[in-house]
């Protein structure tokens, strides 16, 4: 779907795009003076812009999370009880969760009225004590016209509600890319910056990832029927009955191309 | 866009952090201090993972103690689990008498009767090459209806029937492209014990039979569930603004390479996973 022409269908805001650039240009230049010496908007205005030390910072970060996540897989796997010590146990591969994430390919959604997102692609890789997703997604800013592609990266982390597996996305490295066009070049990084912040909300926005297992279960018990013609003449049967049961959440470990899910049973209950 | 919300927004983005890039020495810095450290508990963690199973998009393992878990609360939650009608049996006993001479009929009919009797104990006891070895304890008391004729005389009476069976019950798996593991009985002969305490005009009938059941007809499969459900509605980004931030698009789950083995004590099932538009 065109995520720019969505908006425009609906818009009445871009009647006059020339003026609302002149004055938008006059604030965005009033505060460029302010914040001439803020670190934060440097690296992302046009020329400032370094590839390869967005991509290190990127690694970097990226090689943080997993030697944290390592660091604490290893300690459980030396101190804790055997792997699959549950009544119930679940490895899902990472091929299965870029399936279930891939739901999200090409999908547009927005962060508010003007800034709408589409998703490129979502792919996940499971590391030894850490799960990261990599976002390839575009920013739309439809009062100026200004785009920002991204490549976002964000650490899964996993619950249960009301009986559903779920991942969220939690985004910890953000690398844009902006493209403006009928804009000042010294403005583009300013408005880059504002959409990158708002996308600092994304994770209130995207939706989590679900997984195709219920916790909330129900175990059938079948109804039979037997005729006893032989001696003493009897029908015997058993009624159909439901159990309902749910499982709760012993731990969630990420292992190196699966996901291991612990559960215990509980709350088990019979339905005639 | 409001200048005002521009101004809040621009103050945020000073004064943020996530968009701060630290310089590319200190990043690679970071990266070769990290780079040995993570590879050797990586090293640590996959000797101790090797063994876990791999190799399908979903696999789950179900302890058959779980299992008994469930099974012990359908056995518990009532002691009429078994329901039982009687139907004429005429003769349930005769027996040709002569006295002097003279024949007749000493005979006992069962007429009616209704009984619920507990099943004690149903339960997993080994689970091991892709078998499933169960124990199966039934047990009740109650009465029946019957009437007969005791030396030419007529009389109606309420006796005492017992019930009770107790059987090992074999299952085998069955591999099915579905949410269910389903567990098949083999077909066996099991004894039902009835032992029937009759009196009649102080005529007393000892009247014991084994009455034989095929196990297919007394259990029905057990379909033990794998949690994994058939459909799927995953949530996804809203299309056009609105005040819905998501919707929801329904998929069907397309099971293949599924496989269920039954090894110590653990059901394991294993299956590849699609997901298909409606």
């Amino acid at each position: 779907m065109n995520h720019r022409q969505t908006k425009r269908e609906t818009t009445s805001e871009k009647r006059c795009p020339s003026l609302r650039f002149l004055f938008a240009g006059i604030y965005f230049l009033s505060f460029g003076f302010i914040f001439q010496g803020c670190f934060i908007l440097r690296p992302f205005t046009g020329a400032d812009f370094d590839l390869a030390q967005l991509q290190r910072a990127r690694e970097a970060r990226v090689m943080q999370i997993r030697l944290s996540g390592a660091h604490s897989l290893a300690d459980r796997m030396a101190n804790g009880d055997s792997v699959g010590n549950a009544d119930m146990s679940f490895y899902f591969s990472e091929v299965l969760l870029n399936k279930a994430a891939s739901q999200l390919d090409s999908t547009t959604g927005w962060l508010d009225s003007l800034t709408s997102f589409n998703i490129r692609s979502i792919r996940i890789k499971l590391y030894n004590g850490s799960a990261i997703a990599t976002i390839s997604m575009a920013a739309y800013h439809h009062g100026y016209d200004v785009n920002v592609n991204l490549l976002m990266d964000c650490i899964l982390t996993f619950g249960i509600d009301s009986g559903k597996f779920y991942a969220t996305l939690e985004p910890f490295n953000v690398v844009p890319n902006v493209k403006a066009s009928g804009m000042i070049a010294s403005m583009e990084g300013i408005i880059g910056d504002i959409l990158t912040m708002k996308l600092s909300t994304l994770s209130d926005n995207l939706p989590p990832i679900q997984f195709p297992v219920d916790f909330n279960n129900q175990f059938p018990v079948q109804a039979s029927a037997v005729q006893v013609r032989t001696g003493l003449n009897m029908d015997i049967s058993t009624p159909a009955q439901m159990l309902n049961y749910s499982l709760a959440l012993k731990e969630v470990l990420i292992f190196k191309e699966k996901l291991f899910v612990a559960m215990n049973l509980k709350n088990v209950g019979v339905k005639k | 866009m409001k200048p005002f919300s521009f101004f809040i927004l621009l103050l945020f983005a000073s004064c943020g952090s996530s968009l701060n890039i630290p310089p590319i020495e200190e990043s690679r810095q970071i990266i070769d201090d990290s780079k040995p450290k993570l590879d050797s508990l990586d090293m640590v963690i996959n000797v101790r993972t090797r063994s876990l199973p791999h190799g399908h998009d979903l696999i789950t393992q179900t302890r058959a103690s779980a299992v008994n878990t469930l099974l012990g609360r359908v056995t518990n939650s009532t002691m009429k689990d078994i329901h039982i009608d009687f139907l004429p049996t005429r003769p349930l006993w005769k027996e040709e008498k002569s006295v002097l001479g003279i024949g007749y009929t000493n005979m006992v009919d069962v007429d009616t009767g209704t009984l619920d009797i507990d099943l004690k104990k149903f339960a997993f006891t080994d689970v091991s090459n892709n078998t499933i070895y169960a124990q199966l304890e039934i047990e009740g008391t109650g009465m029946i209806k019957a009437s007969g004729t005791y030396t030419g005389v007529s009389a109606h009476v309420s006796p005492q029937i017992h019930f009770y069976l107790n059987e090992q019950i074999i299952f085998t798996v069955a591999a099915a492209d579905s949410d269910y593991i389903r567990l098949n009985p083999v077909p066996k002969t099991v004894r039902l014990k009835t032992k029937i305490t009759i009196n009649l005009l102080g005529w007393n009938i000892p009247y014991y039979k084994e009455i034989p059941l095929l196990t297919t007809d007394l259990i029905k499969p057990v379909l033990i569930p794998s949690a994994v459900t058939s459909e799927i509605v995953f949530p996804i980004p809203e299309a056009r603004y609105g005040s819905q931030r998501l919707e929801f698009v329904k998929r069907y789950l397309r099971f293949s390479r599924s496989s269920v083995r039954a090894q110590n004590n653990i059901l394991e099932y294993r299956s590849n996973i699609d997901f298909d538009k409606p």
